[in-house]
């Protein structure tokens, strides 16, 4: 059916001229209860590891970038993947991990294959405090695949990129849309893949990841040193 | 309507499977429970709901402006999107983009818009193989059958039937085990995202400031439908539009509080477009098929243009009593439970499902449970005056009705045919009860008594007592 | 206070001492009760099977019957659930009724909600040696938002223990027609309430609508179990010796 008479049916039945502008609404997003919660970072930074891990999400809080580094290099020996695989050098790295991807020969996307990678390591935009979300923007050399189809997903997080509401990450991704630089695909995680589908029986690993590995750097606080654990 | 097509034929079938009847019971407790304990957690239930409704509301009051807005974004995008009024416009659609892309092989994640259009049959008569890649859908494909509720398709199934149909899907060395099962599937079907050209998932919801298509799993199988195939097809309900992004965090709380109790989806994957330039990977192409398919009827109709609100949660299945009893088959349509014995026969605008909204107590528990709070008892009644205003009603129950209409008119005439009435029970009374299958009484005394008339009325105690006490 | 009685036509025909036992409570509250003769049925079997017109028709034997009444009070949720609810919207077509419609639902209540918000009267006094389990009516606690106050009566009789009921926000299955009309449904759900009564452990299962607890009560009797079934008023005037002989 024609576009204009398809909306046309629709705005005849409302009894709306067609395309007339809508009216006026009080109630857009979250209520205000929500929207206008104030929190420090400390706070969103707590509220979003007691969540995602509840999620059965991992988190390796690091206290600077060798920390991370040093994290992401004993998770690459531990979990000894035959193939790992991590976004290309232009994307949008939230702390510089080359050395280390390079001394694994982690295959690079926008280089190699990464469609049967047992590891994909990757950034991610935003941490979501209120759900244990983590906000990963994609596009060029940040692929998509390098996290959708690997069994374990590790993702390189700042303290300062955890927001408290998944509006206020929405809130930033509606200013880029604006300038149409929002990208085509934006994904949001919270933990491991899951189903319940077999007898209400819940299992994780279904078709996305079944470990999903936060390497946090506490970027916003001087007093945390904690290392990263076994993850074998 | 033949006895076998009937609503009520067909939960009589349901109710002999103690199987399907202990699962039910067992899923929906879990769920129902979880919900309400991640609601409770979350606080401020109620007006998160009255928010939901004020969006939904409006959205739908100016569905034609946020959906031009939606399709000209996406348009802008540059992807394809199709108007389509019914069922066969959209699978016309879809039959032209397999033939463009001379296509062998699909995959889908979870959408009941492409069950209501039926396009695995359609794509197999296209000589297509069409895969369901969301776990049940993926049983109950395999099974030959339908989904039995909106969020838990594959309800009904148990692990030893799942494993007989993993091994005729080609599993060996199977176990019951569901760590294993799940194991097979996910090589199984991993194999077929690489090899499929096409791509077809739902939408929970298009996001009209950005053209965004939203999508809810927790397996993550929409993602890589979306994105291995060269093409993405998006099947959407013409209603499933928001206005802006700062909507959808409303409904991010909404949706999966409401369908599994979980505080929040595993995977919400936002798709604005196809790749861009630049872009490695990725659907290079987009179409999207919004679909009326009977929904346009409901707007500007005051009874029943709020069924346009529902998001597809399933909540109003897991409380419902009757659901509980029957599970989804029973109701004969693709929307099962409270939500499906609403809309069914709206969406089909015919004779199909009108028994379907007699499949209801109207205790009330749906609308409680729904979070975008559509009036659904509500409807079942406006649906069921619909039937009678439009058919007459059915004979019996007509002229019963017609009966009770003089009778209770007027007290006189009410307390003689009671006094009538318990002159000719006295053959079936005994102690106080009937047990007699008699009449319309027949299905009620089945597996209940019911109570004999007394003696005495109340209203005929309040006039001796009166009288009695102007005497005194 | 001046208080008009409906006392709804299943309980009127079928169970009079509900009737009787609300009077005596409302007496004892202090009431001066009046039971307007012209009443018959709410008109709630014909609306809930989409009979709207003969809904109507009979509806209007209770405006009419209640057109002078300061307060209209009934032992059943769901007949006052169809007057509040639905009524106003039923005569939507003729204003003049429309206007009684609606002052009829602001000035009619289910009994508990009567006593505990208006009067502010909890305890009868007496007591009531028993275990007992509430089955909260659909549409008492759905359509009317009536939910503490039965319990709150109940709390309040002496030597009473009032145990929990499972899944007992779950309908019962009686719906009005829909017992007759989708039966097997209809029993299936009675059974599983009725399971879930012996399952309490109560002696005594007590509600607010003799539509549920003539379905319950069925399924329990046909079973040949032992457990009372009483409506509140019933419950309440017996603990407080308010109880008198069915004669006429």
């Amino acid at each position: 059916m024609d576009k204009g008479a398809f909306l046309a049916n629709i705005a005849a039945r409302l009894g709306r001229e067609p395309g007339s502008a809508p009216a006026p609404r009080d109630a857009i997003g979250a209520p205000a209860f929500w929207a206008d919660r104030k929190t420090t970072q400390e706070e969103r930074t707590a509220t979003f590891c007691a969540r995602f891990q509840a999620l059965a999400g991992e988190i390796v809080q690091c206290a600077d970038e060798d920390a991370v580094r040093e994290c992401l290099d004993r998770a690459l020996r531990d979990l000894a993947p035959g193939s790992a695989g991590a976004w290309g050098r232009q994307a949008p790295w939230p702390v510089d991990v080359e050395d280390v991807l390079e001394r694994w020969s982690v295959r690079r996307f926008g280089e190699s294959d990464v469609l049967d990678i047992e590891v994909g390591i990757t950034g991610a935009s935003f941490g979501v405090a209120d759900t244990g979300t983590l906000v990963v923007e994609t596009g060029g050399a940040a692929g998509r695949t390098v996290h959708q189809i690997p069994l374990v997903h590790l993702v390189i997080l700042r303290e300062s990129q955890i927001v408290q509401s998944l509006g206020d990450a929405l809130a930033q991704l509606r200013g880029a849309a604006r300038d149409a630089r929002m990208p085509a695909y934006v994904h949001f995680i919270s933990g491991p893949s899951r189903s319940s589908d077999i007898e209400n029986d819940q299992t994780i690993g279904v078709h996305g990841p079944a470990r999903v590995i936060c390497l946090l750097l506490r970027d916003r606080t001087a007093d945390v040193t904690k290392t990263a654990g076994d993850l074998a | 309507m033949s006895a076998q097509s009937s609503v009520r034929h067909r939960a009589n079938i349901a109710l002999r499977d103690d199987f399907l009847r202990g699962a039910v019971h067992f899923t929906t407790d879990r769920l129902r429970n979880r919900k309400q304990a991640v609601t409770e957690d979350f606080g401020n239930w109620e007006a998160w709901r009255d928010r939901g409704e004020a969006i939904r509301r409006h959205t739908i009051e100016h569905l034609d402006f946020y959906l031009a807005q939606f399709a000209d974004n996406l348009e802008r995008l540059g992807a394809h999107v199709h108007f389509c009024a019914n069922a066969n416009e959209a699978l016309a659609v879809v039959t032209d983009i397999v033939r463009d892309k001379a296509a062998r092989r699909v995959v889908k994640s979870k959408s009941m818009v492409t069950e209501e259009v039926h396009l695995n049959h359609h794509l197999e008569q296209l000589g297509v193989q069409v895969i369901e890649t969301d776990l049940g859908e993926y049983i109950v494909q395999l099974a030959h059958e339908t989904p039995s509720h909106i969020i838990i398709p594959a309800i009904h199934k148990t692990r030893e039937q799942i494993k007989a149909l993993f091994e005729q899907d080609g599993g060996q060395n199977l176990t019951t085990e569901t760590r294993d099962l799940v194991a097979f599937a996910r090589r199984r079907l991993r194999e077929m995202y690489l090899t499929a050209d096409i791509g077809i998932t739902g939408c929970n919801f298009g996001i009209a400031e950005t053209g965004s298509i939203a999508l809810f799993t927790n397996e993550g199988n929409a993602d890589l439908v979306a994105n291995l195939p060269k093409t993405h097809i998006v099947f959407m309900g013409m209603e499933r539009v928001l206005p802006t992004l700062a909507d959808l965090e409303v409904f991010a709380h909404l949706l999966p509080k409401s369908a599994t109790g979980q505080n929040t989806i595993t995977y919400l994957s936002m798709i604005t477009g196809p790749r861009r330039p630049g872009d490695k990977d990725g659907a290079e192409e987009m179409h999207v098929i919004i679909l009326d398919n009977g929904r346009s009827r409901q707007l500007g109709d005051p009874d029943f243009q709020a069924v346009l609100h529902c998001i597809r949660c399933g909540a109003c299945l897991n409380v419902c009593p009757v659901y509980r009893q029957i599970g989804g088959h029973a109701y004969g349509s693709v929307y099962p439970g409270p939500i499906g014995a609403v809309l069914s026969p709206l969406l089909e605008g015919g004779e199909a499902y009108q028994d379907l909204p007699y499949a209801s107590s109207l205790c009330g528990a749906c609308y409680e449970a729904c979070p975008v709070k559509i009036p659904l008892h509500d409807m079942l009644v406006k649906e069921r005056q619909r039937f009678v205003a439009k058919t007459g009603g059915k004979t019996g129950e007509k002229a019963a009705f017609a009966a009770y209409r003089v009778t209770f008119a007027d007290h006189r005439r009410y307390l003689r045919a009671i006094r009538i009435a318990r002159r000719l029970q006295g053959a079936f009374a005994r102690d106080g009860v009937i047990q007699a299958k008699i009449g319309p009484l027949a299905g009620w005394t089945g597996a209940r008594d019911f109570p004999a008339l007394g003696d005495v009325t109340f209203r005929e105690w309040w006039i001796a007592r009166k009288r009695g006490t102007k005497r005194g | 206070m001046k208080v008009s009685l409906f006392v709804t036509c299943i309980v009127d025909a079928v169970f009079p001492k509900v009737g009787i036992a609300t009077t005596r409570l409302l007496e004892a509250s202090g009431c001066e009760v009046d039971f307007p003769i012209g009443q018959t049925c709410c008109g709630q079997p014909a609306f809930n099977s989409g009979y709207a017109d003969e809904a109507r028709h009979v509806a209007r034997t209770l405006l009419e019957a209640f057109a002078d009444a300061d307060a209209v009070v009934s032992p059943s949720g769901s007949c006052v659930g169809m007057i509040r609810h639905y009524y106003p919207a039923l005569f939507a077509g003729d204003p003049a009724l429309a206007e009684e419609a609606r002052r009829l639902a602001e000035k009619t209540y289910e009994l508990s909600q009567f006593l505990v918000r208006r009067l502010q009267k909890v305890d009868f006094g007496g007591r009531f040696p028993h275990r007992v389990t509430f089955h909260p009516s659909c549409h008492g606690s759905r359509l009317l938002g009536v939910r503490e106050e039965p319990l709150e009566l109940l709390r309040h009789v002496r030597d009473l223990e009032l145990v929990d009921l499972p899944y007992a926000r779950d309908c019962c299955g009686f719906g009005g027609t829909f017992s007759v009309k989708m039966s097997e449904i209809s029993s299936a759900m009675a059974e599983e309430k009725a399971e879930n009564v012996l399952g309490s452990g109560a002696d005594v299962l007590v509600s607010t609508d003799m539509g549920c607890l003539m379905n319950i009560g069925g399924t329990l009797s046909r079973r040949g179990a032992r457990v009372r079934v009483m409506h509140l008023a019933e419950l309440l005037a017996e603990a407080a010796g308010l109880t008198e002989e069915v004669t006429a």
